[in-house]
Order: C-alpha cells, then structure tokens, then sequence
C-alpha cells in the first residue's frame, strides 16, 4: 500500500517535472526569439510575448503543485516548532486540511468557473488567438495535483513516527 | 470597513501561525474576507491567482533565478573572488572586505541573495575558517552582504515592487538602487574593519597592478554580464524581462560552452529547481494579488494611511513609524509576502507625503533586506548557518554590530532621498520634475540632520 | 460588493463599485466623481458609487472579466480592450473609421452607438455610454511629420496591438511596442523617434518635454465606454435603473465638455513649451491606410465599418 502509493507520487512528480522543465526552457526561447527577431529580423513575432506570460501561469500553477509535494512553499514554522510532538502531528494534519481545502475550493472549483465563464463567453487572446479558457485550464489541472499531492502528504504525516520532523525548505524566495 | 478588515488579518495571522504555507494563508484569509463582503470567493480568488501572475515583467525572476543557478555553479562566483582579493585582499581582515566585494560583484550580475550567500559563502567562509577567521563573523558578514545584491541591480524583489506598485518602472528601480546597495556595502566593511581591528585578523599579500589586470581579465566575462543586463537596459536595447532572457543565454554560454564547468546533462535539473522556486514566488504573487482586491475592496490602505497620518504630520515621524513597522514584519515574515502585502497598504500613505514610489520601494527592500538575516525567520540567515555549519543561536550576537550598520544605512536612504532618486534622474529613467514634485525633496535641511542620528 | 446593502445605523444603501485604469486628475474620472454625485443626488442618498481609480482592483480585462461574474459592478474602459470580448469593437481600433469629429459623435450616439452598447448584453456587459477619447496622433522628437512619407524608417511607439503595428507599417514607419510606463525613458533615450496619443496624455504625461512636433493627423479615434456588469443590473429596481441610465447620459455630456476644454488647454501649453503644431493634410495618410481596411475579415467588424460610412 505505501509502496504503491509513494510509486503514484514518484510518477505524477516525474510527469509535472517534466513539463515544467520543458516549459522553462520553452520561456527562454521565447523571449530570446522575440529579441531576435526585433533586432535582427527588423520585426518583433507579436506573439511572443503572449505565449511568455502564458507559460509562465503554467508554469507557476503546475510548479507550485509540485512544490505542494515536496513541502517546498515558505512557511513559518517558528511558533508548531515549540508544541509537543503530538500536538504538533495534529497541526500538521490540520494545516494539510487547509491546504487540501486551498486546492478543492479555489483551484478545482473556482478555477472550472473561471474555465467554463471564459469558454462559455468565447474570451480570445489577442495575439494568438487562442480560447482563454483554455489558458486558464493550468487552475483545474493544477488543482488536481496539488489534492492528489495533499492527500498523500496527510497519509505521510499519519504514518510517520511521531517524533518526525516536518521539514520546511529555506530556499526559494525572490530575493 | 472593520470587519473584513479584522477578519483578514485575524485569519491570516492564525494560519500563518499553523505553519500553514504563507500563500494558502493569504489565500484563505482572502477567501473568507470576501465571504464577509458578499462575493462569491471561489471565482475571484481563484481568476487572481492566474491574473497575478499573468505579467510579462514577472517573468524576469524565473530568469534571473535561472541565470543565478548558472553562474552559482558555473564558476562565476570563484573568479568574482579571485578578482576581489586582488583588490582588497591587503587590508587587515582582507578576507572579510573580499567576501563582501564579492558579495557585491555577484549581486550586479544575479537577482537574488540566496544565491549570493550560498554561491559565495560556499567558497568564502571555509577559506577564512581555515585563516583563523571567527566562524559566527564569517556567517554574519557574508549573510549580510548577500542582501546588498538585492539593491544592486538586476534584483528581482525590485520587479516583485514594482508589480506590487502598479508597473513603478523597473528600470527606474535598477538605477535607484546602486548607490543604497554600494553605500550598505560600505557600512558593512566598517563594522569588518571594526572586528579585524579588536581581532587582528591577518591580511593577505598585497597584489601588484599586474595581478589585479590578471585578476580582472579572468573576472571580465562573468563582469560583462552587467554591461549586457544594465547596459541593455539603459541603452533602451531591451526590456527587463528580456535582459533577464540573456542573462541566461549568456551565463549558459560562459559556463556551460566556455568555461565547461556545468555539463549539459545537468541542464534539466537546473530548469527544474528554477521551476520550482519561480511557483513558489508565483503563487505568492498569485494569492496576494486577491488579497490586495479585497483591501482594496474594503478601503483598507485609505483607513491604514488615515491613522498613519493623523498620528503626526511629521514625515521624518511617520517613516521612522513605518520602518519600524516593516522591520517586525521582517524578522517573522519572508521578504516577497511582506513586499507583496505592504506595498498596497504603505504606498498611499508616503506618496501623501510626498514621496517618490521609486525612492519607497528602495526603502522599502533595505529595510526587508535586514530581516533577511534577523531569527526566526531569516532566509539568507538560514543558509548562511547552513553553509557555515554554525547554528541561529550562535550567529546572532556577532550579527548586531552588522544590523546596527544595516539600519544606518536604512535611515541614510530614507532621509535622503537623492541616494536613490538622483542617478534614475540623471540617466533619464525618472523625470526631473517628477522627483521635484514630490516635496518630500523639499526639505533637505531637515534631512541633513537626521541622518547623522543612529 | 455588487449593488450589496451595507448594513449600520443608516438605512440599507446600494453601493455600486466602479474600478477604472485612469488616473484620479483624468477628465473621464472627475466625470465619473460629477456621475457618482448626480447618483446620489437623484436617489436622496440611497444609491451610490465607490470609485477605485488607477487600476487598482485590476487592469482592463481583469475589470471586464470582473463584471461578467459580478464582483464588480461597473468599469470604465477603451473600447479597444473590448475586442477580445466582443470581436466588432475591433473596428474602432483601424485608421480613418471616421471623418472627423462630429461624424464620430453622430455614430456613438446615433442607432449604431446603441446597438454596440447592447451588444455585450450576451456577455453580462452593458454599455451605458461613451466617453471621449479624442483623436490619437503622431509626435516625434527631431523631425516633423507632414507627410506619410515623413515616417519612413521612423521608429514609432504603438500600443501592442496588431491593428496599431499594422497601421505604422502600412504608413511606413518602424512600429515598436514599448509599455505606456517606459515610453518617457524609450523616447528621452531615442529608444524610439516618436509615438502617437491624444492631445492631453501627452501634455500631462509629460512627452511635451521630450516630443517638440506635434502632427494634427488623428489616425483614429477610440472612445471609452462605461460598462456595467449584467448580473448587478438585474438586482437593481427599476426606478435605480432610470436613475443610472440617466446620471451616465449626463456624466457623458459632461465629460465630452469637461475633454474639449482639456484638449484645448493642453494644447496651448504644449505650444507654451516649444511643441511646434501642425495641421497636415489627412487625406494623404488615409490613402495609404485604404487597404487596411479593405483587408478586414471578421464579418462582424466589415458590417459595422459599412454602417459607420453610411451615417452623414
Ligand atoms: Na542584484
Ligand atoms: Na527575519
């Protein structure tokens, strides 16, 4: 059961990781392209820049999912750090609740809203023509993962000794 | 007003006290606000976290976290110390002044101070361990002076103000930050020279003018990579966002074709981590983005700038009230919410004031810069112990001379607003009359004065 | 929120909020101040408006998305951000679609305009009436342009639009898209040589400083349209209805006023500062525009041109 079950994780990761590699490397081309062209072909590809701000919503809902799995996301745990182990485990399953409440009600359900609203109303982007709907189906999908990955992390913190630390990651803010 | 108001910052606290990830504190503090005024939360939250970050600037910080990671492992860091010591390796403590140089030196060319503290730190407090170098010392200087790269540009804190703001150039905010970040540099080699006094730290042999050329030319084409990013800029070449995209080009070039000290294979798992740290910043923006929607919603700026300014009429009062202010946010929250969620609150307020949204956000990032570095939560604090295998507890005390120099340096740049505002004149990214219309100016003799105050 | 009676002490108030890009000195917000007032006035206090300026509940599509779920009740945008929303708007956006000013206004405020204002009424938008934008034209920093010609090589400013870049090409011209925030440093820089707007973005945006020739051409003329959201309308009584309608139409008026005198004024101190004005011969530019407008596919925007010519 754990087994299959950390095989699940391990395989969702590996498919999220991928595109977000690919649409990374995707971001860079682009806007080098989009100089490119300005400067060398005398015309910039109007499109460019739509695209770049497009995958950059993608990449940043399908990555901040997968930072839901690694437990990468800035958080303070300054103040559950001084709890006893077992209140602490309670936290823990609360705060991943809260999350797990975060994903459902804002990314799957509020983000099929915004998708079916922009579909139904046939809102296109200006330079590439594409539904906006469709730019906006990173909140539903994003969603999933970020559940999925919720779900799993409860099941971990239910399963692990008590005196397991909940780690959070330093790294990764803007500055 | 009041209810949401409180509803907010009372959710949000609870959550962010739960270690509950800050994003889905600001989100759900958000949700539940808007419950209390009526809307339908689900769809407006929900259409923020896709608009927030639907922003062409936005996409310089994937960029210049990307060129970061290859430059950090690329070998730039090494040169840029090797260049440093030349330099100032002479004086006594030498390794101190080299490893904030350096710290400078890989600020201009990178976007973040994490970077900076692992990349440089990495390299530099082992070496002045091994020259008998007090352990805490080398953590507090080098963790310190990491963050000065996030006032010299390329800084992508300065693009998450800017944003924040409401599209504030961010040329404008690249140029405003040089002098602060050089002069911040500068109080922090005070306090270097001050420790390498009382502790006789060694000096290094002093170089010849021939080794310093040597030295630079070795350093040249990691340093080019200003010219590239502020030159392109400036010059009107190119856009933020797009000089950030040749940022990358041009590190992936130097270090994975030039110096081939990155090989391709591990490309992937670059992209990966730039991935991954961009959503974490995104989703932040993405979730504040609704927040601030729902303050604005609610008339919560106008209500904080009326207190704030019926408390005095005094702008010297009412800033030193609002550093206050951010430097306890600081200590307990990362540096992007607070920018995120303090922009939207403090901006009315100084612009009644007169003050320029440039010269704000500078003051603004130099005082986050601090609590960087302060316990519990300090982000360039946490790897700077890691990389020093030292502990918060042991670190802090050596910390304080070095904060006392970082607040110096904030009340410089406060009170003084031609430190930031007068080179974003001078290379035309700000309108003269702008900056003289914001009478906050006017009064330089006030401002004389104070600065000369701790 | 959305027409939400607001509760304590006074007797239940609808308040309707009203975000907009526009800065807080812009003749269409202090119309929007003078709408609010009439509002409140007509309706002995009991309706009002909270106007949130400088976008800061959003940007324009944001503010148009806003309204279709209804977390905003109404906003005030260029029709030109429309388009995506409603594909006919796009004929607003090409060049000499209208003679000159009073043809314009007999279309806006004619059948034609009133038709357009329904026409989001599928999309939850309602139009309930134009503001005036004046007419967009060209300055630069060194050379005059007299001519089409003039512009050949030129590097000209444009909104990131596919209409606006079309149309300095199609004049000769080199169109760059810079963002309206960084155009005072592209131009003081010579980034570009000139970009184009109406009279008194560029007064009060100060490009006067920079820009010192100013061409009368005015290639288009795009208006504002206030908008409100279909789903707060449906909650509003009737008579709060009539009320808005009626406070927009003068608010309209006001501002067509309030815009003429700004026009005029920021006109006279640009030339106060050494922008040398030109009138230049309109025709010349439109010749080379035609086949732009011939070009056009969307049915919908070839219908709306055909009707617009035909209005006298
Ligand atoms: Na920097
Ligand atoms: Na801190």
């Amino acid at each position: 059961m754990r087994q299959a079950l950390l095989k699940f994780k391990q395989w969702m990761t590996t498919a999220l990781n991928g595109l977000l590699i690919l649409a990374v490397a995707l971001l860079v081309l682009d806007v080098v392209w989009g100089v490119f062209t300005r400067y060398v072909m005398g015309e910039q590809a109007n499109w460019t820049e739509e695209l770049a701000r497009f995958l950059l919503v993608w990449v940043s809902l399908l990555g901040g999912a997968v930072a839901f799995g690694q437990k990468s996301h800035l958080g303070v745990d300054y103040f559950v750090e001084k709890l006893h182990p077992e209140i602490r485990k309670l936290m823990a399953v609360v705060a991943h609740l809260l999350v797990l409440f975060f994903a459902v009600s804002i990314f799957l359900i509020g983000g099929w809203q915004v998708v079916s609203d922009a579909l139904i109303l046939e809102q296109t982007t200006p330079a590439l023509g594409i539904k906006m709907g469709h730019v906006y189906l990173a909140l539903p999908i994003a969603g999933v993962f970020m559940s999925l990955f919720t779900l799993e992390n409860i099941i971990e913190v239910l399963w692990a000794p008590t005196a397991d630390r909940n780690q959070v990651s330093a790294e990764g803010g803007a500055e | 007003m009041g209810t949401t108001a409180l509803i907010l910052i009372a959710i949000f606290l609870l959550l962010l006290a739960m270690n509950v990830p800050i994003a889905v504190s600001i989100a759900l503090a958000t949700f539940v606000a808007i419950l209390a005024e009526g809307a339908d939360p689900t769809i407006v939250v929900a259409a923020n976290m896709v608009n927030g970050v639907n922003s062409f600037a936005l996409l310089a910080i994937p960029f210049f976290i990307l060129s970061g990671h290859l430059m950090g492992r690329g070998g730039m860091a090494r040169r840029l110390i090797d260049f440093a010591a030349t330099l100032v390796g002479f004086l006594p403590g030498g390794l101190a002044y080299v490893n904030t140089l350096t710290c400078m030196l890989f600020g201009s060319i990178s976007g973040s101070a994490a970077a900076a503290v692992s990349s440089v730190g990495g390299f530099m407090i082992p070496e002045m361990n091994r020259k008998g170098y007090n352990r805490e010392f080398n953590v507090s200087v080098t963790t310190t002076a990491a963050t000065t790269g996030l006032l010299i540009p390329p800084s992508n804190i300065m693009i998450v103000y800017s944003v924040a703001a409401g599209s504030v150039s961010i040329a404008a905010m690249f140029m405003a930050g040089i002098l602060p970040g050089i002069i911040s540099g500068l109080f922090i080699m005070l306090v270097c020279g001050a420790f390498a006094y009382t502790k006789k730290y060694p000096r290094e042999p002093r170089s010849t003018i021939r080794q310093m050329l040597i030295g630079f030319k070795r350093a040249f084409l990691s340093l080019f990579l200003i010219v590239v990013v502020i030159g392109g800029i400036l010059a009107g070449i190119f856009t933020a966002t797009e000089a950030a995209a040749i940022a990358v080009v041009y590190a992936f070039l130097l270090t994975v074709l030039y110096y081939r000290e990155i090989k391709l294979r591990e490309l992937p798992e670059l992209l990966l981590q730039t991935g991954i740290t961009t959503a974490v910043v995104m989703l932040l923006i993405g979730a504040s983005s609704g927040m601030s929607w729902i303050m604005t919603m609610a008339n919560i700026p106008q209500t904080v700038s009326a207190v704030l300014l019926g408390l005095s009429d005094n702008p010297i009062l009412i800033l030193l009230t609002i550093n206050l202010l951010l430097l306890c946010v600081g200590t307990f929250m990362d540096m992007t919410p607070a920018v995120l969620i303090f922009t939207p609150i403090f901006l009315p307020v100084v612009s009644a004031l007169g003050m320029h949204e440039v010269h704000f956000g500078i003051m603004m990032i130099a005082n986050l810069c601090i609590g960087l570095c302060t316990p519990p939560v300090g982000t360039c604090l946490f790897i700077g112990c890691g990389v020093g295998q030292t502990t918060i507890a042991k670190v802090t005390k050596t910390m304080l001379p070095f904060f006392a120099s970082m607040i110096v340096a904030l009340l410089v740049i406060t009170y003084v607003p031609a430190v930031s505002l007068w080179l974003p004149v001078e290379t035309k990214q700000l309108k003269a009359t702008d900056v003289e219309n914001a009478h906050f100016m006017n009064a330089p003799q006030d401002t004389e004065e104070l600065t000369s105050q701790p | 929120l959305r027409a939400q009676k607001s509760g304590g002490g006074v007797a239940s108030q609808t308040v309707l909020k009203l975000g907009h890009g526009l800065d807080t000195a812009h003749p269409v917000h202090q119309s929007l101040v003078f709408m609010k007032e009439r509002l409140e006035e007509l309706s002995s206090g009991s309706v009002t408006i909270d106007i949130y300026p400088s976008a800061v509940l959003g940007a324009e599509v944001q503010s148009i998305e806003q309204l279709q779920n209804g977390s905003l009740a109404m906003t005030c945008q260029s029709v030109a951000a429309l388009e995506n929303f409603i594909p006919s708007m796009a004929a607003f956006s090409l060049p000499y679609v209208f003679r000159d000013s009073e043809h314009y206004w007999q279309v806006l405020n004619g059948e034609i305009g009133h038709e357009l204002m329904e026409k989001g009424e599928a999309k939850y938008l309602r139009g309930l009436c134009y503001y005036d934008a004046g007419s967009r034209n060209f300055y630069t920093k060194d050379k005059p342009i007299r001519t089409p010609d003039d512009l050949t090589g030129m590097k000209i400013r444009v909104m990131n639009s596919a209409t606006a870049i079309d149309m300095v090409k199609a004049l000769g011209g080199s169109p760059t898209p810079i963002a309206w925030g960084e155009l005072y440093s592209a131009l003081a820089q010579g980034t570009v040589d000139g970009a184009e707007n109406n009279v008194p973005s560029f007064y009060s945006n100060k490009h006067y400083e920079v820009c010192k020739h100013f061409s009368l051409d005015g290639h288009t003329r795009i208006p504002d349209m206030l908008l409100m959201s279909s789903k707060v309308w449906k909650q509003l009584s009737p008579q709060v209805q009539g009320w808005v309608q009626q406070v927009a139409q003068e608010s309209s008026d006001y501002q067509r006023e309030l815009w003429n005198q700004k026009t005029k004024l920021a006109m006279e101190q640009a030339a106060a500062e050494g922008v040398h004005i030109y009138e230049v011969d309109t025709a010349l530019f439109q010749a080379k525009v035609q086949p732009m407008l011939n070009a056009v596919e969307h049915p919908d925007v070839r219908i709306l041109l055909q009707q617009i010519s035909q209005v006298n």
